[in-house]
């Protein structure tokens, strides 16, 4: 089956209740926000960026097979 | 210039006598004297940095002291970047410390950061984040970023130009805020002050780079390190060119950071 890598920081860690995910071949970084969205609704309300193979992407970016994607939630401590 | 004092800054090859002295000629401003701010602060002034502004509106209370090791019991209740300036002058004497004991918003801003070289990001709020990422796009002036959660770090440089000529910023990653409260602060989440002592080192040594045009600093790059499991992980930032934000000092001036980052996914409309 067609996988991707997921790894998740911050607050969304805690959402999703683990650091690392695989996750079925989405088609570009839109469709990962929509489907992460269904399966996680409280992430509606969490601003994130999303990074393939450590570079930072917008949504209209394609994803494939085996690619390392991030979702970075901002952090605002100091 | 003080040899004896940093002989070992100066035998670094990269350094030498020329970045020391770029380090004494330097104007830094820390806006937020808090975790990340104070070990920031004193790693840029026992470095040598010649001219140091505080921004930090807030007095020292009792639960600082475990992070915030600028400041000493005898503190408490006193106004931090008076504080600040006392203690950094008793590590560095030759250090020029202007302090500024109020926070920093949209009317002040302008004036205050135009007088520095590099800024740093040492504040703990979104609305702080956002407007001095926004004025230090207009002043073209270096930012460095840090933040915290939970047991995490982030830190970047922004508006410095590389090689290829573009420079991107915090809006260029997060292009607007998360809804009030989604994002738990350090109050809320707890921490560690051995975190924002890490990051508040990193960003000095960021703005070290900066100065004395060392190599491989931060910029177009977003660092993010976990003190728990030790992962450290660098992304590289693009250009996001349909972001909107204020780009005028009138736009900057009459924009509400307040409420733009106390209301959710909002689009911005002026």
């Amino acid at each position: 089956m067609d996988e991707v890598k997921l790894i998740v920081f911050g607050k969304l860690e805690e959402v999703m209740g683990k650091n690392e995910l695989v996750w079925s071949l989405p088609i570009d970084v839109r469709t990962l926000r929509h489907e992460l969205e269904n399966k996680f609704p409280t992430i509606r309300k969490v601003q994130f960026a999303i990074s393939i193979n450590n570079k930072i992407v917008s949504d209209d970016v394609l994803i494939k097979v085996g690619d390392k994607i991030a979702l970075l939630p901002p952090f605002s401590g100091g | 210039m003080d040899f004896e004092k940093y002989q070992r800054q100066i035998s670094i090859p990269k350094i030498g006598v020329e970045g020391q002295q770029q380090l004494l000629d330097a104007k830094v401003l820390v806006v937020g004297a808090g975790g990340l701010g104070c070990p920031a602060l004193q790693y840029l002034v026992a470095a040598g940095v010649g001219n140091i502004g505080i921004v930090d509106g807030d007095v020292v209370s009792k639960s600082n002291l475990p992070r915030q090791i600028l400041f000493y019991e005898s503190d408490l209740g006193k106004l931090k970047v008076e504080c600040a300036k006392e203690n950094l002058t008793k590590l560095n004497s030759s250090a020029n410390i202007s302090i500024f004991p109020f926070y920093i918003d949209n009317k002040n801003a302008i004036d205050i950061i135009q007088l520095w070289d590099v800024i740093v990001d040492c504040s703990d709020d979104f609305a702080t984040r956002y407007l001095l990422n926004d004025v230090c796009v207009i002043l073209e002036k270096p930012l460095v970023y840090g933040a915290i959660y939970g047991d995490q770090g982030q830190i970047a440089v922004f508006n410095l130009k590389q090689e290829n000529n573009f420079s991107t910023n915090y809006r260029d990653i997060f292009s607007n805020p998360p809804a009030k409260g989604e994002v738990p602060t350090c109050e809320e989440l707890g921490v560690l002050g051995v975190l924002p002592g890490t990051i508040g080192v990193l960003q000095a040594n960021e703005v070290i780079k900066i100065i004395t045009n060392l190599e491989n600093c931060l910029a177009n790059k977003l660092f993010l390190l976990n003190l728990s499991t030790y992962d450290a992980n660098t992304f590289e930032v693009m250009k996001n060119s349909t972001v909107k934000y204020p780009s005028t000092i009138t736009e900057f001036e009459q924009f509400d950071y307040e409420s733009f980052c106390g209301t959710s996914k909002n689009e911005m409309d002026w």
